[in-house]
């Protein structure tokens, strides 16, 4: 046993002594650090695998498909060949026809137009109060959270059913036993039916806009209300003065992408009738979607000239309101 | 308190989710197969529609016990069918997916059948469609047991080459309660009045008693006394869906298809032929012909004044009118399926008022095959062999039509199905799919499809009486159906109908109307709200759409 202990460490002090004649040798004489890459190339190369994907993605799915739809406007399809011609402005001649021979576009227009203005003047303001509410935990505030919330999180369309088997069949029954008075579905009657499409989108529309606001007014200084509650400030006036004017940036840019969302809202369309919505409650997005759904490739041409179309109405649209509301809003920094 | 609410909001959840998952309806009987590598396999993919599978499960056990000893592949002997049926499995989506999916062979609907060959999807399948089915013990072809316009549609000119088949046949019409009939005497009979199914019946649209008609209303007229009839006995006449109205729009093809016959039908579709029922209507609903009339494209429109559209149309306002619909009729909460359940459940649940007829289409009574299963577990005199429903006569618009057309129907054969072979099948496998193709096509499987599914296939082949003996009551009338009318199929390689396959001409969508300058889509939602307004106003509006679409006619 001390045998073994000796030898052990006998190894471990010419280890010792070994490590201390390398340092004597080479110690202060090392060679500069000679770099395979300079800083500059590996942040480029970092960089370059970062972003490459979703460039590429960038570049295949959007630009590459953008442009395809805009030379597409301009083509025409002849199905027996399978082969592409160029068709000049065909197809926009043909949507002006259609837009002339019945007011179909027009009033997908204003429905459109309608479900966007409803948003601002309702929907907007809404999420904007019951955001603060929560926000400023007053009394309920989680009840409304989760009120608020539960849409997002349901199923769409286990969300429709319930609502129109709400409104369709528990609403008139209601009626008839209250009131004793026979109506019809909310749905079912063509004169309410868009309204209450309309309802439903603002309804389900709550759980991003509160998401967004929340987290908009969260981030103002607790200072900033404190001081303001020391000066007497009602939670009213805290929430036009302080609150509103703080997050307008967030509000500018809902009220901006809503505006390009005119051409696209589908207002749940699809999921209250799938492909039979009447007329009477078209909207543009759903226009879209229904004609896309079940055209052959001899319609696309045709579509691609909408989708420009609409994009020459909501480019410069979106572009005004952004304008509009730098220009209007109130100078403020968003914390 | 938190707790108790965070207890509650998680259930809500569940039973939400829950309900999302009964929302998919069930359909959880999709191939569950495993792999087996001694065997070749073929892969099949369906569309989850009202067909359901059970055919295709009963071909693969025949095809498979045939070829059991049989080695297509090296190293492998028999072969194993693959079923997958999915929801999506048809149109435009069908035609991008199947650029990337497995499956070989697709027994499907809504297909538009150039843009799938330009797609490149559909393999060359010439040499078994012309081939006679000789190692089937048959003499004839495919291509023989198809209708002379199924092959000049299929047949490409450009090639001369054939990439689909047709498949099922479906129509569309009334599905009428026959026990309901029985029990409450609602058939016509003979020397007027109303007698139950052993009474002495009326002659039928068909004009001839003896015949399978016999006892149905032979107008629109006599349809009409009885949905009077069928009110007065409490009982709700009619339903259709009311979040697909085209239901009820369907019932107004088939009238309109009757009324004009095969060869007017069919310009339709051809644009090339003599139109000689069009007609101009006056509020009074009198119709003035406009002769005998020369259809080109130039002046397509012209079929949208087609006298079978306005009695078509007729029909339905007069539907409308007679209030003899179910008040869920347009409602969005009742879809096709609860229709089906409304129907089927209606006589037999205490608390409703039996329905005595539904607009639906032939295929049905598969979609509703879990309603019936689920009605037998208490009553085995419910489930679907035992109920006697049928697919109704068409009434006739005029007494002049009785026994028209030889007194046989027409109808139009609904939805552009087709089976065909997807063309990234290795080529080594090609020859076993498509022999798989030829099996499906034998009389004997197609006997088969028919008594399983209880729809024909767009061929000509028979079914004996023991045959039939083995299908619903309801597959026997839809038999009975195609046995005594001209079947219209919907494909021409006009460049027109081309064109417009997707959108104007496909058979959902032939109802749309510019009424004044407002676009409508459903007759039956036009006349709720317009009460007060002639069969004309729907008419002309169809007629004006028809020139919005293909140009004024010149």
């Amino acid at each position: 046993m001390m045998k073994k202990e000796k030898h052990t460490r006998m190894l471990s002090g010419a280890v010792y002594d070994l490590r201390v004649a390398l340092h004597g040798r080479f110690a202060g004489k090392r060679k500069p650090n000679r770099k395979f890459m300079s800083k500059k190339t590996k942040d480029m190369i970092f960089y370059t695998v970062l972003i490459a994907f979703p460039i590429a993605q960038f570049a295949y799915f959007y630009v590459a498909v953008n442009v395809n739809s805009v030379l597409l406007a301009f083509k025409s399809y002849d199905i027996l060949s399978g082969a592409y011609g160029f068709a000049g402005f065909s197809n926009f001649i043909n949507i002006f026809k259609e837009f002339s021979g019945s007011n179909l576009m027009a009033k997908t227009a204003v429905n459109s137009l309608v479900a966007y203005a409803v948003g601002l003047i309702a929907g907007v303001p809404l999420a904007l109060l019951f955001s603060f509410y929560i926000t400023k935990k007053f009394p309920g505030h989680g009840f409304f959270k989760v009120i608020l919330f539960l849409p997002s999180i349901i199923s769409a369309i286990v969300m429709v059913v319930l609502f129109k088997y709400f409104v369709d069949r528990l609403y008139p029954e209601f009626m008839l036993r209250v009131f004793h008075k026979t109506v019809p579905g909310l749905l079912t009657d063509s004169r309410s039916a868009f309204a209450t499409v309309l309802f439903y989108s603002i309804l389900v529309g709550f759980g991003t806009g509160v998401l967004v606001y929340s987290g908009a007014i969260a981030r103002i200084p607790a200072s900033l209300t404190e001081a303001a509650k020391l000066d007497g400030i009602t939670s009213l006036r805290e929430f036009w003065y302080i609150t509103l004017p703080l997050i307008f940036p967030t509000i500018s840019t809902f009220l901006i992408v809503g505006v390009a969302g005119i051409f696209t809202n589908q207002l749940n369309l699809f999921s209250f009738f799938s492909s039979s919505a009447e007329y009477e409650v078209y909207t543009f997005g759903y226009f879209l979607f229904a004609q896309t759904a079940y055209a052959g490739t001899a319609n696309y041409p045709r579509l691609a000239a909408y989708g420009l179309l609409f994009t020459l109405v909501a480019a410069p649209l979106t572009f005004g309101v952004k304008k509009l509301l730098e220009k209007l809003g109130p100078e403020a920094t968003e914390f | 308190m938190k707790k108790l609410a965070m207890i509650l909001a998680l259930m809500l959840l569940a039973a939400t989710a829950a309900l999302s998952l009964a929302g998919c309806g069930g359909h959880d009987d999709k191939n569950t197969d495993k792999v087996d590598s001694t065997r070749s396999q073929i892969y099949a993919g369906i569309m989850d529609g009202g067909w359901g599978d059970a055919f295709l499960v009963s071909a693969k056990g025949k095809f498979e016990e045939k070829y059991k000893d049989v080695s297509f592949e090296d190293g492998k002997t028999g072969v194993q069918v693959m079923i997958d049926k999915q929801r999506t499995y048809n149109g435009v989506i069908l035609r991008e997916s199947m650029k990337t999916t497995f499956n070989e062979i697709f027994f499907t609907e809504n297909i538009n059948y150039y843009d799938f060959i330009n797609a490149g999807v559909l393999a060359d399948i010439t040499d078994v469609v012309t081939a006679p089915l000789t190692e089937f013990g048959e003499t004839k072809s495919i291509e023989d047991k198809m209708y002379p316009e199924e092959k000049e549609f299929l047949k490409r000119k450009s090639d001369n080459k054939y990439y689909a088949v047709p498949f099922v046949e479906p129509y569309s019409g009334i599905i009428y309660d026959a026990d309901l009939f029985d029990s409450y005497g609602f058939y016509l009979g003979k020397g007027g009045g109303y007698v139950n199914a052993a009474g002495e019946k009326s002659a039928g649209p068909d004009g001839q008693t003896g015949t399978w008609d016999d006892g149905f209303p032979a107008t629109y007229d006599e349809f009409f006394d009885l949905v009077d009839y069928i009110d007065g006995s409490s009982v709700v006449p009619i339903i259709w869906s009311g979040q697909y109205p085209e239901y009820a729009s369907y019932v107004g093809t088939s009238l309109w298809t009757d009324y004009e016959g095969p060869a007017n039908t069919r310009l339709n579709f051809t644009f090339g032929g003599t139109a000689d029922n069009l007609v101009s209507a006056d509020a009074a609903g009198n119709l003035t012909p406009l002769g005998p009339t020369e259809i080109g494209e130039s002046n397509a429109a012209l079929l949208g004044k087609q006298a079978g559209r306005f009695y078509g149309l007729d029909f339905l306002r007069r539907l409308v009118l007679s209030g003899g619909y179910h008040n869920l009729s347009y409602s969005p909460t009742l879809s096709h399926t609860n229709t089906q359940q409304e129907f089927l459940y209606s006589a037999h649940m205490s608390g409703k008022k039996p329905i005595a007829m539904m607009c639906e289409c032939t295929w049905w009574e598969g979609e509703a095959t879990p309603v019936f299963e689920e009605m037998a577990v208490n009553d085995a005199s419910l489930g679907k062999k035992a109920r006697n429903l049928g697919f109704m006569p068409l009434p006739k618009a005029t007494t002049a039509q009785i026994g028209s057309n030889g007194g046989k129907q027409t109808l139009m054969q609904l939805n552009e199905n087709a089976i065909f072979v997807n063309s990234r099948t290795a080529p080594a496998k090609l020859p076993l799919v498509k022999k798989f193709l030829q099996f499906f096509l034998t009389d004997a499987m197609m006997v088969n499809f028919t008594q399983v599914t209880g729809n024909p296939l767009g061929y000509n082949y028979t079914l004996t009486e023991a045959d039939q003996a083995a299908m619903s009551p309801f597959g026997r009338s839809v038999w009975a159906t195609k046995m005594n009318s001209t079947i219209i199929y919907t494909g021409a390689d006009s460049a027109l109908y081309l064109n417009h396959q997707g959108d104007v001409l496909n058979t959902r969508l032939m109802w749309d109307a510019v009424i004044g300058s407002t676009s409508y889509r459903f007759p039956v939602t036009y006349y709720k709200n317009n009460s007060t307004q002639p069969t004309k106003a729907y008419f002309d509006g169809v007629g004006k759409y028809y020139a919005n679409i293909f140009g004024e006619p010149k």
